[in-house]
């Protein structure tokens, strides 16, 4: 399944918010989105699922336009985990992940045993097991955006875009949570703020005001020019000596 | 994981026998209830005699006077109201849903409002010339206050997120005071004192007037709206995240929205156009429900048409029955039992979280 975009481009009372944006998600892989606060990576990550329509340029999927799927197709296909989705409603942690079975669902299509295997395997592969009855405003923040992945995994989707998975997780989730993503046999696309995270992913596409700046290997888009130039921060590249892997400090520009 | 497939056949199960089974007993003792009960308290087996003979061309012998109480004046009545209860929960279940409100319903957000503007329009100020028929009036009305209220909403910033939902609250009620005071002057201006008192009467919620053909429209209304509903169960749930998350799970947006907002106007025009605007039922009736059966909207929609029709239909056997020889408006009733009932649900829920 491959996600591309071509020239893609969002804009809010002619301040442009995405401009020019081309890229391909490859199959199987995990992309990192970063760059600094309002880059754009949230608008880009809504219009690749589908559910904002492009101001300017598409998307395709299996080269076919996304406009000219159905939503539920691409429900079927691709999920998204936003930043922030609250709810005020009573509901219990299992009815929060059963809504992920919601494209695979109609009036006549009822809920199976194949959809309750489905949201069980979600829920376990978020740790949340035991919470089921839980209602959802006695959840923790980190609770509640696992809940959100679990019920993006039920979707069964070969491609999943998450907006900041990680925050609000605690350092332990934080680390389950990507190497979950990493270990998924589909592709995702992950806005991560973490450059230590983002290094762990397989490619990274570096925005900078709306702009793609460089996309490529960590080690390629990571570089302390760059990190200067988009972060406005210094960094020193350092070496793990429990396994070698490169690790980024950062410092306040002088 | 092992136990996970019995507890979703029992639930299922429950769910799917539930409303099924409860609903027509519970209706058809409201209605009878509904129909023997009144100032002159008629024996429930002449009810049944009456319906026997109406409905079955059965021959029992029935007084003339009790004949026409049941059939003429208050099974009429009573059928109208388990309707009007049945579809303004409804508007008030697919309101508080799609527009992510807790506050939503037809009344806060100028529906009934403009429902009220277009049927005085027409039967006061003549609108249309005799050629537009007040329950169309009224629905023009209706949409035209929500397409005005959902406008100013937009320009005033709306969204998705918290804010909008506050905003939409603040518009609609800019919208309310818009059509009242447009009704308002449209009675001042053409109405005579007479037509007033009578308006006013009926702007409060009021069944007197209801005979066999508002069923006719009462009915047709209530179902569609029903099965509309009960069509769109998994798309309602799909909203409890916000729109964005609505749609990332395949909910085509604007479509539901336009389908289940156009019903949810269309069914409290119809309800307006016949018995005035009756607050509480579309706010305090689905609150209630959630709280009974749960927020998930396979329940919610069946629970909140049934007990929205059994609310109203003893809200206007108290309205006939409370003051000895005078009927008040059902209004009056729905707000004194709902508000009360309201509170109690607020403190409870708060205590039970």
């Amino acid at each position: 399944m491959s996600l591309r975009c071509q020239d893609l481009g969002w804009s809010v009372r002619r301040r442009p918010i995405v401009e020019h944006i081309s890229l391909d998600v490859r199959e199987g892989e995990t992309l990192g989105l970063i760059g600094a606060n309002g880059s754009g990576k949230s608008t880009l990550l809504k219009m690749l699922a589908g559910i904002r329509a492009p101001g300017t340029g598409r998307v395709t999927l299996d080269g076919r336009d996304l406009s000219g799927y159905a939503q539920r197709e691409i429900a079927q296909r691709i999920a998204l985990v936003e930043q922030q989705a609250e709810t005020g409603d009573r509901i219990t942690v299992r009815d929060a992940v059963e809504l992920g079975r919601t494209p695979w669902l109609s009036a006549l299509r009822h809920w199976s045993d194949a959809d309750e295997v489905s949201v069980s395997r979600a829920i376990a592969a978020v740790d949340m097991q035991g919470f089921e009855t839980r209602q959802w405003n006695t959840l923790s923040g980190g609770e509640r955006q696992r809940v959100h992945i679990a019920r993006a995994l039920a979707q069964d989707p070969k491609i999943l875009l998450l907006d900041e998975p990680t925050n609000h997780l605690d350092i332990h989730h934080q680390l389950s949570i990507l190497s979950l993503v990493a270990r998924l046999p589909i592709t995702s696309v992950v806005a991560l703020h973490d450059l230590n995270q983002a290094m762990e992913c397989d490619r990274l596409a570096l925005l900078q005001n709306g702009r793609l700046v460089t996309l490529g290997t960590p080690e390629d888009v990571l570089t302390c020019d760059r990190l200067a130039e988009s972060f406005a921060v210094h960094a020193s590249i350092l070496t793990d000596p429990a396994d070698g892997a490169r690790v980024l400090r950062f410092h306040k520009p002088a | 994981m092992s136990d996970a497939a019995p507890v979703a056949d029992r639930r299922t199960i429950r769910a799917r026998w539930h409303w099924g089974w409860i609903t027509p007993p519970v209706l058809l003792v409201a209605l009878i209830g509904g129909s023997a009960i009144g100032e002159t308290n008629i024996p429930i087996s002449t009810v049944l005699q009456v319906l026997g003979n109406k409905l079955l061309g059965l021959d029992y012998p029935v007084g003339r006077i009790d004949a026409g109480i049941v059939w003429e004046y208050r099974l009429s009545r009573t059928v109208v109201a388990a309707c009007c209860g049945a579809g303004l929960a409804l508007s008030g279940v697919v309101l508080q849903a799609l527009l992510r409100n807790a506050l939503a319903d037809p009344y806060l957000l100028g529906i009934s409002a403009g429902a009220s503007t277009g049927a005085v329009a027409v039967t006061v100020a003549g609108v249309g010339a005799g050629a537009v028929t007040l329950s169309v009036g009224a629905f023009a009305g209706a949409a035209l206050a929500f397409v005005m209220v959902a406008a100013l909403a937009r320009a005033a910033g709306g969204g998705t997120g918290v804010r909008a939902a506050g905003i939409i609250v603040l518009a609609g009620i800019a919208g309310s005071q818009l059509f009242n005071a447009i009704t308002a002057f449209i009675i001042a201006k053409s109405a005579n004192a007479e037509q007033a008192r009578g308006i006013m009467f009926w702007l409060m919620g009021n069944l007197s007037g209801v005979r066999w053909e508002d069923v006719e429209v009462a009915v047709p209304a209530v179902v569609l709206a029903v099965l509309t509903c009960l069509w769109h169960v998994r798309a309602l749930d799909a909203f409890t995240f916000g729109t964005d998350s609505a749609a990332s799970l395949g909910i085509a947006v604007r479509r539901v929205q336009v389908i289940l907002i156009g019903i949810a106007a269309l069914v409290t025009a119809a309800m307006v156009s016949m018995v005035g605007s009756i607050g509480f039922v579309g706010l305090v009736i689905p609150h209630a429900m959630r709280f009974a059966v749960g927020v998930r909207h396979g329940r919610l929609v069946p629970a909140s048409a049934l007990a929205g029709a059994v609310f109203l239909v003893a809200s206007d056997v108290i309205s006939r029955t409370l003051v000895p020889g005078q009927v008040l408006p059902i209004g009056v009733i729905t707000a004194l039992v709902g508000a009360p009932a309201f509170a109690l649900i607020l403190i409870r829920g708060r205590t039970t979280q």
